[in-house]
């Protein structure tokens, strides 16, 4: 291990790749922060650029892109109500409500803390477990999958708070709007009315783009001017007592997100919003979520960074992609002609390990790049809304027409936008529908070959333990709390004729 | 109840038909899609009917709960009460007036796309609705209209090599 590490530094720390290093996570930072552009984007956008590079130095730089957009796609999510992807999306909820209570530079600080706590925590686990926990993950298999997605609905039912229903309903309409498009089993085209845009379904991230940065525009429009929001300096940097607050937060979230990022797919996406749901359950500021918690930022960006590089270890160890950005990454694998899976470990010891050292590298330069940024990323709000707002509409349009480069982009964008401010103004909860719609193909790919493997009996998820006992979690998350409280409403009564004098 | 908050509570309820609707919609087109196929595998229509049915039960809930709230008089805790004039001295009539219109020329923007290329529509959407819509000083809206339009220009057109459509002027990156 000492001797894969000693390799990893004299391999990621030459001036060229430091170089290439600090050039991606820069690089990804600036990407993050434009509306529709995400870490997946810029990988495969700047992809053709290291073709020339070192295997190992072309893979340093893209690894920086990716962390690096998902920091910049936190900046956005606070400063502006605008995720850079759906891993961000929860982070909004409390990220853009400390901003506008003059604490956007704590956001942003913690994010970037957590982030960094996140990510050393989770190399440290994928250089000591990586091997044996892709053999572990590779026992989830679809049963196990569809399990882990009814646990995610569950805990976005856990925190809708007192609209539960609604929360219900709006990831059950997410995953409704999914099913548009080509059906993945059997090629049947579902609510198309034969539009060849819709064949590939409603493209999620300018839905996102629509709820929530155009929404929030017309929404804030609606509701009146607010003020520019002018903090002093000193109020915009973090405090000793919101890193206390955000200590458990972070490790909790780091935990959640290893573990789900080490699971192909929505991993990232459904770390953050578990992080988010399990905090709001333990937190002694339940209170506070939704207004401006800390403990909602810390959580979430944990999550998504742990699941980050968790998503290497499928990656790495078995050949097959975390998510979508370690997909183009794989791609970009073979393009150098590597070949990703168990022996990669042994045939190229120091590209793995100089790779694995250089995410500590960049997470460490994206540290000391962002820490003392925050505050001044947060003078943004300074900027009168009256010339913030038509801005946030360019970018965000033209951030979305560069992801396919297609107008049909820019139109879901703009229908988008008015759902969501519909949304805003009858307090429609907007994340579970993301969720939703993140999850629906996957959840229905699942569901399918669930029901291949029972032969069209579904009750075959009982048949495997893992799934079951996810299962039972999500139970107990969604029913839990309401079966606690209705108990305790019943037994108060008894104690307090027990407690009641006898006089 | 005021009128606002009447009508508030009856936009509240109208949305969440509206999407029981589409949910029994959805199910139905999708039962046509086949619930079932071979040996009684999920087809191409179960989720959809699935989902269907529930968001049109979920969301007519919600529904019935505002209508039944609104009888009983009974505050609705979703609904933000807003002032009435806000810091620029506009009311809500006027701010509800300019919402709508920032949604009118952003559908006209993107209808001008084809015709005068991405950068001039947007960047003309910005210009109005800083110097029209919000009645700010002509030369600022001019100047930060020219400074958006070069910073996408370089970092989507030139730095990512989005083909951003130049439209009959011919101002775009693609090509």
């Amino acid at each position: 291990m000492i001797d894969n590490l000693i390799l990893g530094f004299s391999t990621a720390l030459t001036p060229q790749n430091l170089l290439w290093c600090f050039v991606g996570v820069l690089a990804g930072t600036i990407i993050g922060l434009l509306p529709g552009l995400g870490s997946t984007t810029g990988v495969a956008v700047l992809l053709p650029l290291t073709l020339n590079f070192e295997p190992v130095t072309a893979l340093i730089m893209l690894a920086g892109i990716y962390y690096g957009a998902q920091y910049g796609g936190t900046i956005t999510s606070v400063l502006i109500s605008t995720p850079g992807e759906a891993s961000s999306v929860v982070t909004t909820l409390d990220g853009y409500q400390m901003a506008r209570k003059g604490r956007a530079g704590a956001a942003l600080a913690i994010a970037a803390i957590g982030s960094f706590v996140a990510a050393i925590f989770s190399l440290i686990v994928l250089m000591v477990v990586a091997p044996p926990f892709a053999q572990f993950a590779l026992k989830f298999g679809p049963i196990e999958n569809l399990a882990i997605m009814i646990l995610g609905l569950a805990t976005i039912v856990s925190f809708s708070g007192d609209s539960k229903i609604r929360g219900f309903a709006m990831a059950v309409l997410g995953l409704l709007i999914a099913t548009v498009g080509l059906d993945a089993a059997t090629g049947t085209a579902r609510f198309t009315g034969g539009n060849v845009n819709l064949f590939s379904g409603i493209p999620f991230v300018e839905v996102m783009i629509g709820l929530f940065a155009v929404g929030e525009v017309m929404y804030q429009l609606r509701i009146g001017a607010a003020k520019p929001i002018r903090a002093r300096f000193r109020d915009l940097v973090i405090n000793r007592q919101e890193l206390r607050r955000s200590a458990g937060p972070i490790g909790r979230g780091s935990i959640i997100g290893f573990l789900l990022g080490c699971l192909p797919g929505a991993g990232s996406t459904l770390a953050s919003f578990i992080a988010y749901g399990v905090e709001k359950r333990v937190s002694p500021h339940k209170d506070e979520f939704g207004k401006g918690a800390i403990e909602g930022v810390a959580a979430p960006e944990s999550a998504n960074n742990a699941a980050a590089n968790a998503n290497f270890v499928p990656t790495l160890t078995l050949g097959i992609p975390g998510g979508g950005t370690t997909a183009v990454l794989l791609g970009a694998f073979t393009i150098y002609g590597l070949q990703p899976g168990p022996l990669l470990f042994e045939k190229q010891p120091a590209l793995v390990w100089g790779l694995l050292v250089s995410f500590f590298i960049g997470n460490v330069m994206l540290l000391v790049l962002n820490l003392p940024m925050a505050p001044l990323f947060a003078q943004m709000l300074r900027i009168p809304y009256v010339y913030l707002y038509p801005l946030i509409l360019f970018t965000s349009f033209v951030g979305a027409y560069s992801i396919d480069n297609n107008m049909f982009s820019v139109w879901v964008v703009f229908f988008s936008g008015i759902a969501g401010y519909l949304m805003k103004l009858y307090d429609i909860p907007m994340a579970p529908l993301v969720l939703g719609l993140v999850i629906g193909p996957l959840f229905e790919k699942a569901l399918t070959q669930t029901s291949a493997l029972g032969d069209g009996n579904l009750l075959v998820v009982f048949t495997h333990l893992i799934a079951v006992v996810v299962l039972l979690l999500a139970v107990v998350l969604a029913a839990g709390p309401g079966l606690l409280s209705r108990l305790r409403r019943r037994t108060q009564p008894q104690r307090d004729k027990e407690h009641l004098p006898t006089s | 109840m005021t009128h606002l908050d009447t009508l508030r509570r009856s936009g509240e309820a109208t949305v969440y038909a509206v999407v029981a609707v589409l949910g029994v919609i959805a199910a139905v087109v999708g039962a046509g899609y086949g619930m079932f196929g071979e040996g009684g595998r999920i087809g191409p229509g179960f989720l959809p009917v699935v989902t269907g049915i529930l968001t049109a039960i979920l969301c007519g809930a919600v529904a019935f709960g505002i209508v039944r709230r609104a009888v009983h008089h009974e505050p609705e805790p979703s609904i933000e009460q807003v002032p009435d004039i806000d810091i620029t001295g506009r009311s809500e009539r006027q701010r509800v007036v300019n919402l709508w219109v920032v949604f009118g020329l952003t559908f006209v923007a993107i209808l001008l796309v084809q015709l005068v290329g991405f950068l001039v529509a947007f960047g003309l959407l910005v210009l109005v609705v800083s110097a029209v819509v919000e009645r700010q000083p002509v030369l600022r809206s001019l100047a930060i209209t020219v400074v958006a339009v070069a910073v996408v220009y370089l970092l989507f057109g030139l730095f990512l090599g989005v083909p951003l459509p130049g439209g009959l002027l011919g101002l775009g990156t693609e090509g």
